[in-house]
């Protein structure tokens, strides 16, 4: 590697460039400061996604794979997993590029399981503090969806209406009326009328590659754009080595591989700002050194959801490759109630998504269509027919799931590359069984005359989640003890160090979590704004 | 083994016996989804890979009626590589532009590519799709109280959390 050479000095260095990096970034450039940005990956432009392409469906399988140990892409480092499928992408709008933009929000007794029934922490803050943040969020992002939802507190019209509920929806909602259980329309990142520059959904129904069109929000199309014009200074292609600290115990700034020359960069800043998500935050503070990590907390507590699923044949055609993934979504279940054998809930949402390579692999519960003489047979009498439903829980934070250095495995640039090591506790394990059961009588509900199970174990009975999402790695908390942030998102030990990414949840709802995970974001870039005179010069958190 | 021309039939042999056509559908080979197949199983398993279909199978492009028995020993015996196998295979050929006629032909709408045209989904029905049950509820922050947990015989209690 070559010798180091001095990137300057910034107000503020975000590293990170993905839905948190873009709000962050945004944010504080449009306030005056000076802000740079260092993002690992490149970007990711609207012609670069496959739907223009008959073989959409098998670039999914590889290159556009949201798997990054299957990518495998020049930007991307490798993670050592017992058992997860490492979902993310490492580009200049992160994994927002390929993520289903599902929008719904957390619920206030989210934040309030230490009160519950303590084996999750509180949060520090309320569903209130977020409240604000959350409209807001969804302001800027564009979100479609329909207002009066009673299993969620009242909160103001979203930017656009819903988006069609189609004949899968329709078919859903039946089933759930049939059972006398809540549904909802889903909110989703995706605009259901033209919206700020941006073009309406045209149900194209590829969602699961993200969207080339920015219907969906793609933060490298719509959010970076503006950042950018807000005097963002970003760099591509930095992937930060360490954070380091000075003898006055703050954060000074970041070294960085430029990956084009291969020169090794120093950035200072006066505030550093973490964005890497749940797998690359920990990494990263564990790799400088075990930066912010007296509480032995960084790291632990990584939290996947708990994910079971159903794919669910009828007689009557619902377009299943047709429109935006989902459609509805039930918070029946959402409270807990120990009466069923575990703590916490979850909900249900529809998917209905996949052209014909996609169905006859199976949907969501990865049953192929049979080969040879039959298989004809069933495509005529399964295509367009099907629908999948997945259950989604909070599961427990447990100390033993956790991000790690690996001992073995490095990245192409020699850095020690994250280990991950997850396994569902028993309240996780009892709540999908719970889930399971449920699904098959939506499926019985929804007149089947098919359907098939999916628990996520393999052969050797070994959960290998799908799940997309990184949470909790370095979470919020009222104490230095017990939490790596305060309810600001700053260090208790590195006091101009902040963590804006997913990574800060202590506890992981019981819905997608991009939406509160950019309402955070937002709210704590806001407050770093609001107090950067004082932030930038401080040499202990400002407030529990 | 044998040579080029003979891997390339027992390749075509092998689609024929997995998407083996009727009606208006083609078979894979007909479809041309042999070519694609070679060329993805090398990406995704490696020359090894495709080499243990190819030993696996062999014969069975002179198989005939035993195709598909030869094709069942050969997915029991691998199930993870023939998993592949019929992963590419599935999506080859519903790539194919005929295979896409097919089933157009069968009433659907259905594009090449899912853009740039995309679909008429129509917009929400404030009628007939608007949540009229009025069932849901959430517990106010205020009012979240301890739940019992001394039916609940967990791990998480048993050993602390």
């Amino acid at each position: 590697m070559a010798t180091e050479a001095k990137g300057g000095h910034s107000d503020v260095l975000v590293i990170g460039a993905g839905a948190t990096g873009a709000i962050t970034s945004l944010i504080l450039a449009g306030a005056g400061l000076d802000v740079v940005c260092l993002e690992q990956g490149g970007w990711t432009a609207a012609e670069d996604h496959p739907h223009f392409s008959r073989d959409w469906e098998w670039q999914k399988q590889g290159r556009w794979n949201p798997d990054t140990n299957v990518r495998q892409a020049a930007s991307d480092y490798p993670v050592e997993t017992n058992s997860s499928n490492v979902l993310m992408w490492n580009a200049v709008g992160g994994s927002t590029n390929v993520y289903g933009a599902l929008w719904p929000r957390y619920r206030p007794s989210d934040f309030r399981k230490g009160v519950e029934h303590g084996l999750a922490p509180d949060w520090p803050i309320t569903y209130e503090d977020l409240a604000d943040p959350y409209d807001r969020v969804d302001r800027l992002i564009g979100v479609s969806g329909l207002a009066g939802n009673p299993a969620l507190p009242p909160h103001g019209p979203y930017p656009t209406g819903p988006l069609p509920l189609r004949k899968s929806g329709r078919a859903l909602a039946s089933a759930f009326d049939r059972l006398g259980w809540h549904w909802w329309t889903l909110p989703a990142g995706v605009i259901a009328e033209d919206y700020d520059g941006r073009p309406a959904c045209n149900g194209c129904g590829a969602c699961t590659a993200g969207c080339a069109r920015n219907s969906m929000n793609m933060f490298s199309l719509s959010i970076w754009p503006k950042a950018l014009a807000a005097g963002v200074e970003l760099r591509i292609q930095a992937a930060v080595e360490r954070v380091e600290k000075g003898q006055d115990g703050r954060a000074t700034g970041a070294v960085y591989i430029d990956r084009a020359s291969g020169r090794r960069v120093r950035q200072t800043a006066d505030v550093v700002v973490l964005a890497c998500n749940g797998v690359g935050t920990p990494w990263l503070l564990q790799a400088s050194d075990n930066l912010a990590n007296s509480s032995d907390q960084v790291g632990r507590n990584l939290l996947h959801h708990t994910l079971t699923s159903v794919d669910i044949w009828g007689e009557d055609i619902v377009d299943t490759h047709m429109g935006y993934t989902g459609s509805l979504i039930s918070m029946e279940f959402a409270e807990t109630d120990t009466s069923r054998g575990f703590v916490n809930g979850f909900n249900f949402n529809c998917a209905a998504t996949g052209h014909a390579g996609s169905q006859s692999l199976g949907m969501l519960a990865r049953s192929p269509a049979p080969w040879g003489a039959a298989h004809h047979e069933w495509f005529r009498s399964r295509f367009d027919r099907g629908f999948g439903v997945f259950a989604i829980g909070d599961d427990l934070p447990s100390p033993d799931n956790r991000i790690t250095l690996s001992a073995s495995l490095k990245d192409e640039l020699g850095r020690p590359a994250p280990k991950l090591r997850y396994v569902p506790g028993d309240n996780d394990e009892r709540m999908m069984r719970y889930q399971l059961e449920r699904l098959e009588e939506i499926a019985k509900a929804a007149g089947a005359v098919d359907y098939r199970l999916n628990d996520y174990k393999d052969a050797d009975g070994v959960y290998r989640t799908p799940a997309w999402h990184l949470l909790g790695t370095c979470r919020m908390g009222a104490d230095p003890e017990s939490s790596v942030v305060n309810k600001w998102h700053q260090s208790w030990d590195v006091p101009n160090l902040f963590i804006v990414d997913g990574s800060v949840l202590a506890t992981g709802g019981v819905v997608n979590p991009t939406p509160t995970v950019t309402a955070l974001a937002l709210r704590a870039a806001e407050h770093l704004r609001d107090n950067f005179a004082e932030l930038r010069r401080a040499t202990k958190p400002l407030e529990a | 083994m044998s040579g080029p021309r003979e891997r390339a039939r027992l390749v075509e042999a092998l689609v024929a016996v997995l998407l083996p056509g009727d009606g208006d559908f083609p078979s894979g080979a007909e479809a041309g989804v042999q070519g694609k197949l070679a060329e993805r199983l090398l990406e995704t398993s490696g020359a090894a890979g495709l080499e243990r279909v190819i030993t696996g199978l062999a014969g069975l492009a002179e198989a005939g009626e035993a195709g598909p028995d030869m094709v069942r020993a050969f997915e029991r015996a691998e199930p993870a590589l023939f998993g592949a196998v019929r992963k590419i295979a599935y999506l080859t050929y519903y790539e194919s532009p005929f295979v896409q006629e097919a089933i157009r032909a069968l009433g659907f709408a259905y594009n090449a590519a899912p853009l740039p045209k995309g679909y008429g989904v129509g917009r929400f029905d404030e009628a007939t799709d608007r949540p009229t049950h009025g069932r849901g509820r959430y517990v106010k922050t205020n009012e979240v109280r301890r739940v019992d947990l001394s039916g609940l015989d967990l791990e998480e209690l048993r050993h602390g959390h």
